[in-house]
């Protein structure tokens, strides 16, 4: 199992962010939290990634309870607000990756960000979406065992969200890799995921293959359980 | 090592790429060292120091007590008209004044210089070289007289100042011991406050780029982090100081060599003093190791200030300017006040030959550092009780562990 979170709890003063959420993620799968803003989807993600502490629970990664330099050269994250290093060119920072991690292809990583030329342009003058398509590039190129990607697609336009969608899929498919993934958008989860987790209020309230979820509720699509599940 | 070097090429890659850094760094300080080239030009133009044992123009010298053999003898030997009345710089040799040489101990005197601008350059080095004539003029009494024994403190520091070669002064060694010594100051201030910015602002881009969070995910030690900052900060601040002695060296060859100060080149005077030995080293090596110290120092400082105040680089440039400026207060101090008997510094260090105008930058610089501290300590403290959301103990405690590991390794 590369992760496995058991009763995980957080609160930010009054504020429980997470209640006795548990998960786990095998290798070549693909795991979606979904929930609305503020549900603890990103507060889950950074005590995954030792970023944060859990106020109880466990939680174990690659099946250890501590993170190390070396566990952390198998796992990729990108957080939800990540940023690229100033003045650097987008293959400068593909190529500060591959010294950092000691492995992978700048060419590689080119190949998965689509973005021919502007690689060579300053990130600094990136827009948004591009500025995704790289740094979900990178995790690609460095083909990590576990990628934690919160909301990858955020920014990007619909083609490119799709071809983001697809280098993702056939890495966790093709290597083996296990993923966990955050959106907001329905579409994408019932296309990338093999198990949506939707979470509201801190709490794990359904989960499951995203089509079993929709079957249980007899709605038309994910998007409707969401909905369902915000309103009560 | 191949990744902290990684870290390192990417911090100078975002702070080279940054027109505010490049021209912190690489222009202000050049331009900065011409200015005072330019200055100091205009300060050996404007001040007469003659040659042969004679005065400054415009010095006058008064004797508090006439009966006073030893201040008359030393007036006298110093070739000023001796008076109380009116003058540009006039120096009055305090009551007691023989008194204290006889016993071995310091004769007191007060000069005063008529000027309507506290920073006017050409009165600062007239001040001094009357202070090093009065020096010089007393230990030859001293010596005539065969006072002997246990001599002043700060007559043994005369001797070095060029005093026994049968003139009272070195011509031209007071304008330029004073402008080397402005230089000095200016220099270490410059690499205090830029290399302060610099490690705010590197560790400002960092944050507003949000990428500080996928750096800890990073297959990276903290120290390898933290190393690689400073690192990458210190090395900007190393171009700082190359900048700076590029102007340096531009004013002082090329500007300096051109004028002569009692017929010889001030740029030979100054280059004579640098090899000079002090702690048994030449002076030029202890100054760069002061100078290495002191960006070191800042580069520490400037990557903590960043980690503890800057949330962007806005702030990152703000609190580091008012830290940098606050900082370097004493030393802005000391050369407004420089040789005026305001100055209580005068009174500890009343001589300023080059030895002491380097200790004196390095005592500057650790005091700045110190200052510096203290100044974070508070700041943290204030924001601690105003219970803002600036400050975060975690984000401290992580920069000062990080900071310890770093230096450490």
């Amino acid at each position: 199992m590369l992760v496995e979170v058991s009763s995980v709890s957080k609160s930010f003063g009054n504020v429980r962010a997470l209640v006795n959420v548990s998960l786990r993620v095998p290798p070549s799968r693909i795991v979606c939290l979904v929930g609305p803003n503020g549900a603890g989807k990103t507060t889950l993600l950074r005590i995954i990634m030792g970023l944060l502490k859990p106020d109880g629970g466990t939680v174990r990664v690659f099946g250890r309870a501590e993170w190390s330099t070396e566990l952390r050269s198998r796992a990729y994250y990108l957080p939800q607000e990540a940023g690229l290093p100033k003045g650097l060119t987008g293959r400068e920072f593909l190529s500060f990756l591959t010294k950092i991690y000691g492995r992978g292809s700048v060419e590689r990583g080119a190949e998965f960000s689509n973005l021919g030329k502007d690689l060579d342009r300053r990130v600094d003058e990136y827009s948004t979406g591009m500025k995704r398509r790289l740094l979900v590039a990178a995790g690609l190129m460095l083909e990590p065992e576990l990628m934690v990607l919160d909301e990858p697609t955020a920014g990007v336009d619909v083609v490119h969200a799709l071809y983001v969608r697809e280098a993702v899929t056939s890495f966790a498919r093709e290597k083996g890799a296990g993923i966990i993934y955050t959106s907001h958008n329905m579409l994408e989860v019932q296309y990338v995921c093999d198990e949506a987790i939707v979470m509201h209020q801190g709490a794990v309230v359904e989960a499951g293959a995203p089509d079993e979820i929709i079957a249980k509720y007899k709605v038309k699509n994910l998007e409707e359980v969401f909905v369902r599940v915000v309103r009560g | 090592m191949s990744k902290t070097l990684a870290l390192v090429q990417r911090e100078l890659l975002s702070l080279f790429r940054d027109r505010y850094v490049l021209f912190s760094v690489i222009v202000a300080p050049f331009l900065s060292m011409l200015l005072i080239g330019g200055i100091t030009v205009a300060a050996i133009s404007n001040i007469e120091v003659e040659q042969g044992n004679k005065a400054p123009s415009g010095l006058s010298i008064c004797l508090e007590d006439p009966g006073d053999e030893i201040a008359a003898e030393v007036a006298k030997r110093m070739g000023a008209p001796i008076g109380c009345g009116e003058a540009r710089y006039l120096l009055t040799i305090k009551e007691g004044f023989g008194d204290a040489v006889e016993r071995g101990q310091r004769g007191r005197a007060v000069l005063r210089a008529v000027t309507t601008n506290p920073l006017s350059l050409p009165d600062a080095t007239a001040t001094v070289a009357v202070n090093q004539l009065l020096e010089a003029a007393t230990l030859q009494v001293a010596i005539e007289r065969g006072i002997v024994g246990r001599p002043p403190p700060a007559l043994v520091e005369v001797e070095r100042l060029y005093v026994v070669r049968g003139k009272v002064m070195s011509e031209s060694v007071a304008t330029v011991t004073a402008s080397l010594m402005y230089a000095l100051l200016f220099l270490a201030m410059l690499i205090h406050f830029v290399t302060i910015q610099v490690g705010s602002i590197s560790v400002g881009i960092e944050k507003e780029a949000k990428i500080a969070e996928s750096l800890f995910t990073y297959p990276l030690e903290r120290w390898q982090l933290v190393t690689g900052k400073i690192a990458g900060v210190l090395a900007t601040s190393l171009v700082t100081l190359l900048s700076l002695l590029a102007g340096l060296l531009f004013t002082y060859v090329a500007i300096l060599s051109q004028v002569e100060v009692g017929g010889r080149a001030a740029a030979d005077e100054v280059l004579r003093i640098l090899g000079e030995a002090s702690f048994g080293l030449p002076q030029a090596m202890v100054t760069g190791a002061a100078l290495l110290t002191l960006a070191l120092t800042s580069s520490l400082l400037g990557t903590l200030f960043g980690y503890i105040f800057a949330r962007d680089i806005r702030g990152a440039l703000v609190a580091s300017s008012y830290v940098g400026l606050v900082t370097a207060l004493p030393v802005l101090l000391d050369l407004m006040l420089l040789g005026s008997e305001g100055n209580p510094i005068f009174y500890v260090f009343p001589i300023y030959p080059p030895l002491e105008a380097i200790r004196f930058s390095l005592f500057e610089a650790w005091g700045m550092s110190l200052l510096s501290l203290l100044l974070s300590a508070l700041y943290a403290l204030a924001l601690f009780f105003l219970n803002t959301k600036a400050f975060q103990p975690s984000l401290i405690i992580y920069g000062i562990r990080a900071l310890l590991r770093g230096i450490v390794f």
